[in-house]
C-alpha cells in the first residue's frame, strides 16, 4: 500500500509545519504509509469548518438526517472487507476482528440514525403555564479515539454525536488513523454535508489538546488511558467543558466453584488475550474460588494453548502482534521475572 | 501469559498492562471475592460465573464496575450503556442514554395566564 492520505476531510491542510507521521504494520514492522500531521492552526481550520456546518446539518429534517446516516452505515458495511484489511495492516488485530469491527461500526451508525427521530424532550406540570424541555445540540464536539479499536471507537463517537445534532472533529490515534480517514471520506460519499464529520490526523499535543482549549469545541469525548484522561478533564475544567471519558481497566472475572468450570475456562482466554490483550475491558484478573482453583487453572491452560499467536491476516490466528515495539517493551516490563504458570509460543520473525 | 502471583499488591495485579498477561488469584468466599474485585482504582467491566442466580445478582450489584456479565465475558452492546466506575471513566457511551451526554437539557416555561 502506498501513501494513503486520501481526501482530507478536515480542510486543506498544508503539511509544512509539522513532520509527516509514518505508519507501520506491526506484523511486518514495515512502513506502510506517511500522512501529513496537522498543526494547531490546521486543527482550528477543521473546528471552524465543523462550526460552519452546524446550522447546515440541523436545517436538514430529522427524517432526511436519519436517511443520510443510514446511507453512511450501508456504505461502511459495503466496505467492511477493505476497512478490515486496512485496520489489520495498520494496527495488527486479527482480520476476523477487524471485519467484525467494520460491521459493528455500520450497526452503530444505523442505531443512531434511528435515534434522531426518537430523542425528544418532555412536558412537566406547572401552574399558570406550560413547561417544556428540549435536548439541545452542543455545537462542535471533539472526539479522540484510541489505537486499540480505531475504527469501531471512532464510529461509537461519531454516531451519537451527529445524531444529536452536533458536528464532529475526530482525532484518531496518531499511530492508527487510516480507517478513520476512510470513515471521513465515506461520510461525504453518503451525502452527509461537508464539515459534519471532520477527521484531523495529528498529535495529541497539536490536535487533541486544541479540542480542550478551543472555545468553539463544546465537549470532548475521549477514549484512552486514565493518565491522559485526567489531564483532559483538568484542562476542560477551565471552560467548564463537557467531557466523556472511557479509560483504563483491570476487570475481574469472578469464578465460583458452582459455575460451569469448563465453560468459564473455555471463555477466559478470549476475554483477556483477544486483540492481544489491548482491550480496556480485558478480564485481566481471574478470581477463582479456592476449592475450584486447581481444576480451573488446568482447564484454563488447556484453553490458552489453543489460543494461537500468528499472522493476523490468517483466519487461523487467534491473536497477532502488539501495536508497537515500545508497547511490547512496556508489556515485557510487567512479565519479565514474573512467576508464570503458562507462557505461549511466540512465532519467530518480524512483528511486535 | 498466565501468572499466579502470591502478592496481591504486585504491579501485575494492580496496573493495567494492556497486553496478553493475566493473573489468577484464589478467593475464599463471596465477601472475599468482592473485596479483591473492588480493591482497585479501576471499575470498567467484569464477569461472574455461577449457577446460583441469587449469588450472581448479589455479586453483580456489589462489583464496583459499570458493565457486568453473568456466565459470559461480553461487555459492550451499542444499545446498552457502557462506561466505567471510579477512575475507569466518566459518563456513558451507547444506548439512548448517550444522547444525554451529547446534548444540553433546556427548560422553557410559557405563561398561559392573561
Amino acid at each position: 500500500m502506498g501513501c494513503h492520505s486520501g481526501r482530507n476531510t478536515g480542510g486543506q491542510l498544508p503539511s509544512d509545519a509539522v513532520p509527516n507521521v509514518t505508519l507501520y504494520n506491526p506484523t511486518t514492522e514495515a512502513a506502510i504509509a506517511e500522512l501529513p500531521s496537522a498543526t494547531t492552526a490546521e486543527a482550528d481550520v477543521a473546528i471552524a469548518k465543523a462550526k460552519a456546518a452546524g446550522p447546515v446539518w440541523r436545517a436538514i429534517s430529522p427524517a432526511d438526517r436519519s436517511r443520510l446516516m443510514r446511507r453512511y452505515a450501508d456504505l461502511i458495511a459495503a466496505h467492511a472487507q477493505e476497512l478490515g484489511e486496512l485496520e489489520t495492516r495498520n494496527m495488527g488485530m486479527t482480520i476476523g476482528n477487524s471485519v467484525w469491527c467494520a460491521n459493528n461500526a455500520s450497526d452503530v451508525i444505523h442505531y443512531f440514525a434511528g435515534a434522531i427521530e426518537k430523542h425528544g424532550g418532555s412536558t412537566l406540570p406547572v401552574a399558570n403555564g406550560v413547561n417544556l424541555t428540549f435536548p439541545e445540540p452542543l455545537g462542535v464536539v471533539g472526539l479522540i479515539a484510541p489505537w486499540n479499536f480505531p475504527m469501531m471507537m471512532a464510529a461509537w463517537k461519531i454516531g451519537p454525536a451527529i445524531a444529536a445534532g452536533n458536528t464532529a472533529v475526530l482525532k484518531p490515534a496518531e499511530l492508527t488513523p487510516l480507517t478513520s480517514v476512510r470513515l471521513g471520506e465515506l461520510a461525504l460519499d453518503a451525502g452527509i454535508p461537508e464539515g459534519v464529520v471532520n477527521v484531523v490526523v495529528g498529535s495529541g499535543q497539536n490536535v487533541g489538546w486544541r479540542f480542550v482549549t478551543h472555545p468553539d469545541v463544546r465537549k470532548v469525548s475521549f477514549t484512552g488511558s486514565t493518565e491522559v484522561g485526567k489531564r483532559i478533564m483538568a484542562g476542560c475544567a477551565e471552560q467548564v467543558k463537557r467531557v466523556t471519558l472511557e479509560l483504563g481497566g483491570k476487570s475481574a472475572n469472578i469464578i465460583f466453584a458452582d459455575a460451569d468450570l469448563e465453560k468459564a475456562a473455555a471463555a477466559a482466554p478470549g476475554a483477556v488475550f483477544d486483540n492481544s490483550g489491548q482491550d480496556c475491558c480485558a478480564r485481566s484478573r481471574i478470581l477463582v474460588e479456592r476449592k475450584a482453583y486447581d481444576r480451573f487453572l488446568e482447564l484454563f491452560i488447556e484453553a490458552a494453548e489453543a489460543f494461537t499467536i500468528g499472522d493476523p491476516m490468517s483466519p487461523s490466528s487467534s491473536m497477532g502482534p502488539l501495536v508497537t515495539a515500545q508497547h511490547l517493551a512496556t508489556v515485557r516490563g510487567f512479565s519479565d521475572g514474573l512467576d508464570t504458570v503458562y507462557t505461549s509460543d511466540v512465532p519467530d520473525g518480524p512483528g511486535f | 501469559m498466565i501468572a499466579a502471583p502470591t502478592d496481591p499488591n504486585a504491579r501485575v495485579c494492580r496496573e493495567e498492562i494492556f497486553g496478553p498477561v493475566v493473573v489468577v488469584i484464589p478467593f475464599d468466599d463471596e465477601a472475599d471475592a468482592i473485596r479483591i474485585c473492588n480493591d482497585t482504582e479501576f471499575g470498567l467491566s467484569g464477569s461472574v460465573w455461577t449457577r446460583d442466580g441469587s449469588k450472581a445478582l448479589r455479586v453483580s450489584r456489589a462489583m464496583e464496575a459499570g458493565t457486568i456479565s453473568v456466565n459470559s465475558n461480553s461487555s459492550v452492546r451499542y444499545w446498552t450503556p457502557f462506561g466505567g466506575f471510579k477512575q475507569s471513566g466518566l459518563g456513558r457511551e451507547h444506548s439512548m442514554k448517550v444522547l444525554d451526554h451529547y446534548t444540553e437539557l433546556k427548560n422553557v416555561f410559557i405563561a398561559t395566564n392573561d
